[in-house]
């Protein structure tokens, strides 16, 4: 009230009182604050995960035909009952309707052939799912990228399925028998660099457009670098992923390959080529970034993604495997709590405390 | 002058439209007025009247109590009623005295002349007013306002804040009155001043607040002896939170456990700065207060002077009710990122109600707790930048060891780490009960040592 007006106004009417709708009691909600919430719950954040691969899995279905939609349906399927059956299992309410799992799936899928045989494919879901998610208690309490380890699994268990790559061809329906099989431009020019010969055609600009595009062999998701970028470019947009972690990591293998090439040529092609081929960018862009096997805080992030892009770069120019992103996933995984650890950001105002157990109190149990 | 931009903090959809740049309206006359006697942080006054005395509007009817206390005014001229239990704000039931309206005269008491020279009144009256006029901090916490201006005289104080981020979404009682009474609350500023004897004034205002901001800065010419600077700030919740809002007008960072004193500041919300103007210059007690009533159910949001225990059900009704096809879900005294949820229409308002806030049903959080995500999005925007994942599970673990390692007692409360979590984990509460667990623990400690 301002100053010194008297307040004279009379009661409200009795009449005027009655119109107005006062709200109900008994529906009142009671619980400490905060009472709003902002961005989306943790079901659509997978969803729009999904939602960004649909670039890629078109790409797929372009370049490898219906095989490609084969692969990528029983995968998601199986990963998706995978976790149905376990929740049933263990007597839990089911959680396929968080999207996890399919999003599992469908990067599991991504990650193979399409000449995969539809059992490899079943067993790499119940590896990803059952083996490297659920027993570890289910989503955010794995410790490893669950379509990372499937994949490595299948690799192993059956690598020589497992390296049969396609040869992408615009004809849509052709049967699997009549697919023509090569190898990975990634093996290629491991095998071409190991004799010694010359590694100017990964260099040339017609290759590389075409492993920009997706024209070459491999992997469902993993050769068109164009449908990746997209989808990549709506995860940061949607702020979903952390962009820190394929910045980092995709410069770091430009620095490591140009480092290389420059003090000893001839060992590998250029940067281009290790940044268009084999599943760098799907791992960049949505394997490495999965929130729950990465570290938490942006320098974390950071130390995290020029780790995995050494480990590629080695694994690819110096060790066995000539493709390593999956190995350089789950390797960098397993250091993320020592990274959140060493990464821990010093709070507003800090102040050293000085350690000591506290016993918790347990209410009866002793 | 450089404004330090703290890190984290977020910016949720504030809602403010619905209730900014409105004119402030009044309550009719109510015939009961139940005002609760603790009303402030520390120790309840002490109730000096008896069922049936005639009181008028400011009389005090509750001397203040021993230790941290203010005194209690009446709202109104009436007749003292029962002293009964209500529905208190923060829950459970809390004792009230009632006064009854039979149509009287609406006075004021004359007991506390204004004192219009206040420059060249001893700090020690100017003092004494302010914990006369029952002056307490209007924002959150209801804490004495005197105390706060009495700093130990080992801590030199050199600057004052006037706190006008108001950062909490659909809010704006505070908006409104820097808007209308920029000169009041300036004048309150340059009281408390003189009080602690410096005449630096930052007034720490959100960007968003244009009128405000344009309207304190006009105002802040015409007061001579001190060097008022008003700050637009980045419009981002907690900005109005004291640690934040004095480091970005200061760059001072106040450490954990430590008070704005030790870093030479002292921050009062421009509620009070209202309010220690009003008992000064005209010698009116704190007997009602602006607040917000707002929300998307409410037919007619606005900003409000309601006098200090005017019941609920009767501030609604003269916001025009709810709206015929809402379901109110939650009505929340305070804002909607540390209010408090009520369940009674019959909770009065009391000093620290800035805003009355009701909640669709669809709108209110549900914090389910479903696993952790290890996104990273609470420990980005806590304002602490405390490693909130971590510090949750310790917590909900009963780690306290671990948590008090990371920090746990830093934690303002604010909220931001649940709001913003998609898996809907309640951070706040594990930090709350871990708090309170630690206090606990080390109180006992302190006993044994004894
Ligand atoms: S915001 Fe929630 S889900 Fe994300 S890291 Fe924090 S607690 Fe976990
Ligand atoms: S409630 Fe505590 S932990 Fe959560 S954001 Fe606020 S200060 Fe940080």
């Amino acid at each position: 009230m301002t100053m010194s007006e008297e307040n004279t106004v009379p009661h409200a009417s009795a009449e005027e009182k009655q119109k107005v709708r006062l709200p109900e009691t008994k529906n009142l909600i009671l619980s400490p604050s905060p009472h709003i919430q902002v961005g989306p719950g943790s079901a659509k954040i997978m969803c729009q995960v999904i939602v960004c691969l649909i670039p890629a899995i078109i790409a797929a279905f372009v370049f490898f035909g219906l095989h490609a939609l084969r692969v990528l349906v029983i995968c998601t399927a199986s990963c998706a009952a995978f976790e149905y059956l376990w929740c049933l299992a263990v007597k839990r309410k089911s959680t396929v309707g968080d999207f996890s799992a399919v999003l599992t799936g469908l990067l599991l899928g991504l990650n193979i052939s399409s000449l995969t045989p539809a059992w490899v494919c079943i067993a790499g879901s119940f590896i990803a799912i059952i083996i490297a998610k659920q027993v570890y208690g289910g989503l955010g309490q794995n410790p490893f990228n669950p379509a990372a380890v499937g994949r490595i699994a299948m690799l192993m268990g059956a690598s020589g399925a497992m390296t049969q790559y396609a040869v992408p061809r615009s004809v849509f329906f052709a049967p699997v028998a009549d697919a023509l099989t090569s190898a990975t431009p990634l093996s290629m020019a491991e095998s071409a660099a190991g004799m010694g010969k010359s590694l100017e055609y990964f260099n040339s600009s017609g290759f590389l457009w075409r492993a920009f595009t997706g024209e070459i062999a491999g992997s469902l998701g993993e050769t068109s670098v164009l449908a990746v970028l997209i989808g990549g470019i709506g995860l940061m947009a949607l702020r979903l992923i952390r962009w820190q972690i394929p910045v980092s990591i995709l410069a770091t293998v430009a620095i490591f390959v140009s480092l290389v090439n420059h003090f000893s040529p001839g060992t590998t092609p250029g940067v281009l080529f290790h940044l268009f081929t084999g599943g760098l960018m799907l791992g960049a862009f949505f394997m490495a970034t999965d929130m729950v096997t990465s570290p938490v805080t942006v320098k974390g992030c950071i130390v995290f993604g020029v780790g995995i892009g050494l480990l590629v770069c080695v694994i690819r120019i110096y060790g066995s495997y000539p493709e390593g992103m999956s190995f350089a996933i789950v390797l960098m995984n397993a250091l993320v709590p020592l990274i959140d650890k060493f990464c821990y950001i010093k709070p507003f105002g800090h102040q050293n405390i000085k350690a000591g157990r506290i016993e918790p109190r347990r209410g009866e149990i002793k | 002058m450089k404004i330090y931009n703290f890190k984290g903090g977020f910016h949720p959809a504030d809602h403010k439209e619905l209730s900014a740049g409105k004119k402030e309206r009044e309550l009719p006359l109510l015939p009961k007025y139940t005002v609760i006697l603790r009303q402030n942080v520390g120790s309840a006054p002490e109730l000096c009247v008896k069922k049936g005395d005639i009181v008028k509007k400011g009389t005090l009817i509750a001397k203040e109590g021993a230790g941290l206390s203010v005194p209690l005014h009446s709202p109104v001229s009436g007749r003292v009623g029962d002293t009964v239990l209500v529905p208190g704000p923060n829950a459970g039931m809390v004792e009230a005295v009632e006064i009854l309206t039979d149509r009287e005269e609406q006075v004021w008491d004359t007991s506390l002349p204004p004192i219009p020279d206040w420059r060249d009144t001893p700090v020690k009256i100017l003092k004494q007013r302010i914990l006369d006029g029952g002056v307490t901090g209007m924002g959150g916490a209801a804490f004495p306002t005197h105390i706060k201006l009495s700093p130990p005289p080992e801590k030199i104080v050199d600057t004052l804040i006037l706190n006008g981020a108001e950062c909490e979404p659909y809010l704006t009682s505070d908006d409104t009155l820097m808007r209308n009474h920029a000169r009041a609350v300036l004048v309150g500023g340059a009281i408390c001043a003189k009080i602690l004897g410096i005449t630096e004034i930052y007034v720490g205002i959100e960007e968003n607040k244009p009128e405000a901001i344009q309207s304190v800065e006009q105002a802040s010419w015409g007061i001579p002896g001190v060097n008022i600077t008003v700050k637009a700030l980045p419009v981002k919740y907690p900005q109005g939170g004291e640690k934040q809002l004095i480091y970005a007008l200061t760059g001072r960072k106040v450490i954990v456990g430590a008070l704005p004193m030790d870093v030479g500041c002292v921050v009062i919300n421009v509620g009070s700065c209202y309010a220690i103007w009003d008992a000064v210059l005209n010698g009116h007690p704190l007997v009602e207060r602006i607040t917000t009533v707002t929300g998307t159910p409410v037919v007619d949001p606005g900003n409000y002077w309601i006098p200090i225990g005017a019941p609920l059900s009767a501030v609604l009704e003269n916001a025009g009710g709810v709206k015929a096809d809402s379901r109110t879900g939650k009505i929340i005294f305070g804002g909607p990122m540390m209010g408090f949820a009520q369940y009674s229409l019959d909770v009065p308002v009391s000093k620290n109600t800035s805003g009355i806030l009701l909640l669709e049903e669809s709108e209110v959080a549900q914090f389910t707790g479903g696993p952790c995500l290890s996104c990273g999005r609470c420990v980005e925007h806590c304002p602490m930048q405390l490693p909130v994942s971590t510090l949750s599970k310790a917590c909900k673990n009963e780690r306290y060891d671990i948590a008090l390692q990371k920090h746990v007692l830093a934690c303002l409360e604010c909220g931001v780490c649940s709001s913003v979590c998609p898996a809907r984990r309640p951070n706040v509460q594990h930090f709350r009960k871990a708090k309170t667990e630690l206090k606990e623990l080390s109180w006992k400690e302190k006993n044994k040592q004894k």
